[in-house]
């Protein structure tokens, strides 16, 4: 494991202190690294190279 | 059956047009409805925006999530200008989501949904005679500079081979 440190608003972080008060996650941590974890996976750049070659092809030849 | 004379913009690709100065890239895509949750991001992150430069734009109140829409939101942990936009999209039968998301493009594309980004607006803008290929291909290539729409050197480099040459 590594560590890293961020900045963020303080509004995030009371929401994310009270998810571990009330119980929902044992850990910010945890919590921080599934939502990691969540957004890697949702933007892994070969998905995002095809939407936008996608985006091109469409771009030079679409009819709209 | 899609209403081809709308299309529904979450608020990456308003942000990101504007950010270049090329909200006109919008033209000819007929009415341009922006939920006013996603209205109230681009005001947040770009306050003087001009609504104006967009001619066919129109703020429209969210609309009603249903459970497919609500399964698929939570599935790819979309965010409430990406819902409300779907939401609208689907209550107005629009023919296509302009975001720049991937997370959110997959989504719409689940629920078949066209999705079109920034950049392939930039590039239609040859197509559409908004725009020469010698502009085009310096807005490209000055994209992150310019913009904080994110794209790798690479991928620029790939989308620039595909253009016709200046």
């Amino acid at each position: 494991m590594t560590a890293l440190s961020i900045a963020f608003p303080e509004r995030l972080r009371q929401k994310l202190d009270s998810f571990v008060a009330d119980g929902w996650a044992s850990s910010a941590d945890d919590i921080v690294v599934e939502a990691l974890r969540r957004f890697l996976d949702s933007h892994e750049p070969g998905l995002i190279e095809s939407q936008v070659m996608s985006d091109v092809e469409w771009g030079l030849k679409g009819d709209a | 059956m899609p209403d081809s004379a709308c299309v529904v913009s979450d608020a990456g690709p308003l942000i990101h047009l504007d950010e270049l100065g090329c909200l006109d890239l919008l033209g000819g895509l007929g009415d341009v409805l922006i939920p006013e949750v996603v209205w109230a991001e681009v005001q947040k992150h770009r306050p003087a925006f001009a609504l104006n430069l967009i001619a066919t734009a129109r703020i429209v109140p969210s609309e009603a999530v249903d459970a497919q829409l609500h399964a698929v939101s939570k599935a790819f942990d979309l965010d409430a200008g990406e819902i409300a936009a779907l939401a609208v999209l689907r209550k107005k039968r629009a023919r296509m989501l302009l975001c720049d998301d991937s997370a959110a493009r997959l989504a719409a594309e689940s629920l078949g949904v066209e999705v079109r980004g920034t950049i392939g607006l930039i590039v239609r803008a040859i197509r559409m005679k908004l725009r020469t290929t010698e502009e085009v291909h310096h807005l490209l290539h000055n994209l992150t500079a310019l913009s904080t729409l994110h794209v790798s050197q690479a991928l620029l480099k790939q989308v620039l081979a595909q253009l016709p040459a200046p």
